[in-house]
């Protein structure tokens, strides 16, 4: 399904920060026979990157920057329902990101892209400590530790948590997933910094966990 | 003008004051502007400070002010700084070219605390999305039951007659 004209009306709505018109256009889309993960990956997560060379450009504010990020984890949010459709698959995976916030949209997409596989998710939100992520691993017999990192500048945190995890009870059973702006400028990054693997985009995610852990 | 003219401008007391040079190396800067970026920030350039994300619009910004002539003030722009603590700091960059000393940079040091306010915000949307997330992984767990339920009552029923 072509989805160049929603992606147009989304970013429109994102430009005049109006949540109503961008969740319209969603659904519109989905109630039209739209995948959910094109959906994400041809609408919400380019006008973000456009979000993004907006404010670069000066041709956005801050606020209207943060406001586009809240509307799209609201609309994000809204259409959830069609993400959890599928029976589960037995897989289990925990993710979190470095950074704050304003960052969390990515690993949102990785997570919901894992549900739509069957895959329960616990997302446990920006900057959780290391003995948090190491406990949910152990409470839910995680499979995978997905770790999102958008600013070259929390690299080293990424790998402090890896780390962390590897040095505890949990470290042998569990596979790392890094992913993330800054790796993907240094594609051999992940390597150093002790990941199991690294993810270029959502899609991409799954595909690569799916074939580590087989 | 220096930074002390500046300074005595009362209407821009709780701003951030910077004077650069025409490479935006910092020369002087007011008390409020040392207090928020640390004394380390005279004498180095001002695009060390823009974190990683501000960077490229910090460049950009640069070559904006160069190309402007004398007389001409540059339009804001806000920018990312990196702070001490970790915090980023939300600042308005305007100014005017200064007859010797290169670019007077002034913006706003949070007076009004507005990037913890946007924060706060952006976190209780997360918190509202997360319970939104709830509720529709509740509301299908309850719809699959419902659905088994009646299922079963069918064949009950069936059974029964």
């Amino acid at each position: 399904m072509q989805l160049t004209s929603t992606y147009q009306e989304y970013l429109g709505a994102l430009r005049s920060g109006d949540r109503r018109v961008a969740l319209n256009t969603v659904r519109m889309a989905l109630a039209e026979g739209a995948d959910i993960r094109d959906l994400y990956m041809e609408v919400l997560q380019p006008a973000m990157y456009e979000v993004g060379r907006l404010w670069e450009t000066n041709q956005f504010t801050v606020a209207q920057e943060h406001l586009a990020t809240a509307i799209t984890q609201s609309v994000m949010a809204q259409i959830y329902a069609s993400v959890i459709c599928n029976p589960p698959i037995g897989r289990t995976m925990v993710a979190t990101c470095i950074g704050g916030e304003l960052h969390e949209l990515g690993i949102r997409m990785v997570s919901d892209f894992f549900e739509i596989e069957g895959w329960d998710v616990f997302y446990l939100g920006a900057n959780m400590p290391p003995d948090d992520v190491i406990s949910m691993i152990d409470e839910h017999r995680a499979h995978l530790l997905a770790i999102s990192v958008t600013l070259g500048g929390h690299v080293m945190q990424v790998r402090e948590m890896i780390s962390a995890v590897r040095a505890s009870h949990v470290g042998k059973r569990v596979k790392i997933m890094v992913g993330g702006q800054p790796l993907n400028r240094a594609p051999e990054a992940w390597k150093a910094i002790g990941a199991d693997f690294m993810a270029n985009d959502a899609r991409d995610a799954v595909k690569m966990a799916t074939e580590v852990l087989v | 003008m220096s930074l002390n003219e500046c300074t005595l401008l009362g209407r821009l007391s709780n701003e951030l004051i910077l004077v650069c040079d025409h490479d935006l190396v910092v020369r002087e800067a007011n008390e409020l502007a040392v207090q928020t970026l640390g004394e380390a920030l005279l004498d180095h350039s001002l695009i060390e400070l823009f974190s990683p994300t501000a960077q490229g619009k910090g460049t950009a910004f640069v070559a904006e002010l160069q190309r402007l002539s004398p007389t001409q003030t540059t339009p804001t722009w806000e920018l990312m700084l990196d702070v001490p603590h970790g915090n980023r700091l939300l600042i308005g960059l305007r100014g005017g070219k200064l007859p010797n000393q290169g670019w007077l940079i002034m913006g706003g040091g949070e007076p009004s605390g507005i990037s913890n306010l946007y924060h706060e915000v952006l976190a209780l949307n997360i918190e509202l999305t997360t319970l939104i997330r709830k509720l529709s992984r509740e509301q299908t767990v309850l719809n699959d039951r419902i659905q088994r339920l009646l299922e079963f009552q069918e064949q009950h029923d069936v059974h029964h007659h």
